[in-house]
């Protein structure tokens, strides 16, 4: 097994979740993880795999957010993907679990860049040394971080979800 | 020792401190109840915060990375399998483009050829009075589909070779082409359904014609096989493609759209299939992607094909419940539901240049 295959069987699934948690957009997560590891192959010995490729694949992200600006303010257009292949339609969401995730997607947006990526690199299982390279941060820091970016994301979500039922019992009361 | 700050409480939580400084906070919290209660409500915001970065996991059109899913690339496209740079494309199509001209050439000195080496599907239109009876006429769609590039070689062959094709009208020998190359048929039959659709509103509802014979216009092409090719979703995705507006159905007794609906908001498929084709496609589909929906922020949250003629979007405003809507091509009204809630909206195409 070569390089590339171990480190696509390691780190390809987590690292294209991460993306598509910080993207809101699969294709475009797809095509971030691809040139990370086609990098990685080119950069030879890596001391620590996981905090160097997540650290890549995030400023990847960070340049092509800088050179299309306008991109990154529409992340939230979820496309249907067609199987090439296969004619059956992929599971469509339920309402309930659409707007759940509309309000999450809301709410992860409304965090500091630097907090979103240290929260989504911890719900992937990178440890505090592993964060602290990846966004060059101190060790000592990243739980004051963690800590913020959690508080102020279930913080947002709360707010989001009482705004989105007061307009909701708003709308119901002007029905009726 | 100090209250614990809120920074050390999720390190020790998240299992990041030395094991020395772990033992001394986990004393701390035992003894003080001020911090015990921060540890347990950091304990609640985690689980919190774990629990809504999953909700992002709920998008739409494939596989999720996660355990238990296959392995293979949702997103790879029929060009990335076959591993085709631009580079490798352009040198085949040079090559498939050499050999066609020779075969061409070669076949034009022997007109009787026709009937041998090609087998070609003939017009469903009657020919006319005058003209002789095509060399076969069959509509068998479970033939092999003769490749595009012979196609145009017979479709030369058949308007040249033949004194009756002098005396073609233009729809006919129009009809020959669609005959003889069913793939392009279905690609100009979609085409002309997008036309109908990007007409503007006023146009739509009274030159539109009904879905039905859209549906027809697509099976008359072979387009709707037993089995939707990949290819065939591809095109029929991007039927849907493009900016629209909405409004409210008068005739249906409403005179506003429902909550969570705008009155305008853009399709785009800029897909991995779509990129290798054409680049100008996918720049105009991510131009489309930057919705212009109006002040209450719906987003297209999914949309998808229902069949080759419909499609379904899902919008989410906030503060709004999720609407879906029911596109149908040709169509101009549109049904949004959202819960028990069933409505009948207008629907047309408007322009994606502000």
């Amino acid at each position: 097994m070569t390089d590339l295959d171990r480190l696509f069987r390691e780190y390809h699934q987590p690292l294209v979740r991460y993306l598509t948690r910080r993207l809101g957009d699969r294709d475009w997560a797809e095509e971030v993880a691809q040139e990370t590891f086609l990098r990685a192959v080119r950069q030879g010995a890596i001391v620590s795999e996981r905090s160097w490729l997540f650290a890549v694949a995030t400023n990847l992200i960070r340049d092509e957010a800088r050179r299309d600006a306008r991109r990154r303010k529409h992340l939230e257009l979820l496309r249907e993907q067609a199987r090439a292949e296969e004619v059956v339609e992929p599971e469509p969401l339920t309402l309930e679990r659409a707007e759940e995730a509309a309000i999450a997607r809301r709410a992860i947006e409304m965090l500091s860049e630097r907090d979103r990526e240290a929260l989504l690199m911890k719900e992937e299982g990178l440890d505090y040394n592993e964060i602290a390279a990846a966004l060059e941060l101190s060790v000592a820091s990243v739980g004051t971080t963690l800590a913020r970016a959690r508080r102020r994301l279930v913080e947002a979500y709360e707010s989001l979800q009482e705004n989105a039922a007061h307009k909701e019992g708003r709308g119901s009361h002007a029905a009726s | 020792m100090q209250h614990l700050d809120e920074g050390t409480i999720h390190a020790w939580l998240d299992g990041a401190l030395p094991a020395s400084e772990a033992e001394q906070v986990a004393k701390h919290a035992t003894e003080c109840a001020t911090c015990a209660a921060a540890v347990a409500e950091a304990r609640g915001i985690i689980a919190g915060s774990a629990r809504i970065v999953s909700a992002l996991d709920d998008v739409p059109g494939g596989v999720i990375p996660g355990a238990g899913r296959t392995p293979q690339r949702k997103g790879a496209s029929m060009w990335q399998r076959l591993r085709l740079t631009p580079g490798r494309a352009a040198l085949a199509a040079t090559l498939l483009l050499a050999v066609s001209t020779t075969l061409t050439l070669r076949s034009s000195s022997s007109p009787s050829s026709v009937d041998t080496t090609v087998s070609v599907a003939m017009p469903r239109a009657a020919p006319p009075a005058a003209a002789p009876a095509p060399p076969s006429v069959t509509m068998d769609s479970t033939k092999p589909r003769t490749p595009p590039i012979v196609n145009a070689a017979a479709q030369r062959k058949a308007s040249v070779g033949t004194p009756a094709s002098q005396t073609q009208t233009v729809a006919e020998r129009r009809d020959v082409a669609d005959a003889i190359a069913p793939r392009d048929t279905a690609r100009r039959e979609l085409a002309k359904t997008r036309a109908v659709l990007q007409e503007p509103a006023a146009g739509a509802s009274a030159n539109a014609p009904p879905a039905a014979s859209v549906a027809a216009a697509l099976v008359r092409g072979n387009v709707v096989a037993a089995k939707v090719s990949a290819d065939q979703r591809i095109d029929s995705a991007s039927t849907f493609e493009g900016c629209y507006r909405l409004s409210a159905d008068s005739s249906s007794g409403s005179t506003q759209l429902p909550p969570g609906l705008p009155t305008s908001f853009a399709l785009s498929r800029p897909s991995a299939e779509l990129r290798p084709m054409d680049s100008r496609r996918e720049l105009a589909a991510r131009r489309a992607a930057n919705l212009r929906a109006d002040s209450v922020a719906a987003v297209v949250m999914n949309w998808q094909l229902r069949s080759t003629t419909q499609a379904s979007v899902t919008f989410s405003a906030s503060g709004a419940r999720p609407v879906s809507l029911l596109l149908t091509a040709g169509s101009s009204q549109g049904v949004a539901s959202s819960g028990d809630l069933t409505m009948k909206v207008l629907v047309s195409r408007a322009s994606c240049h502000p």
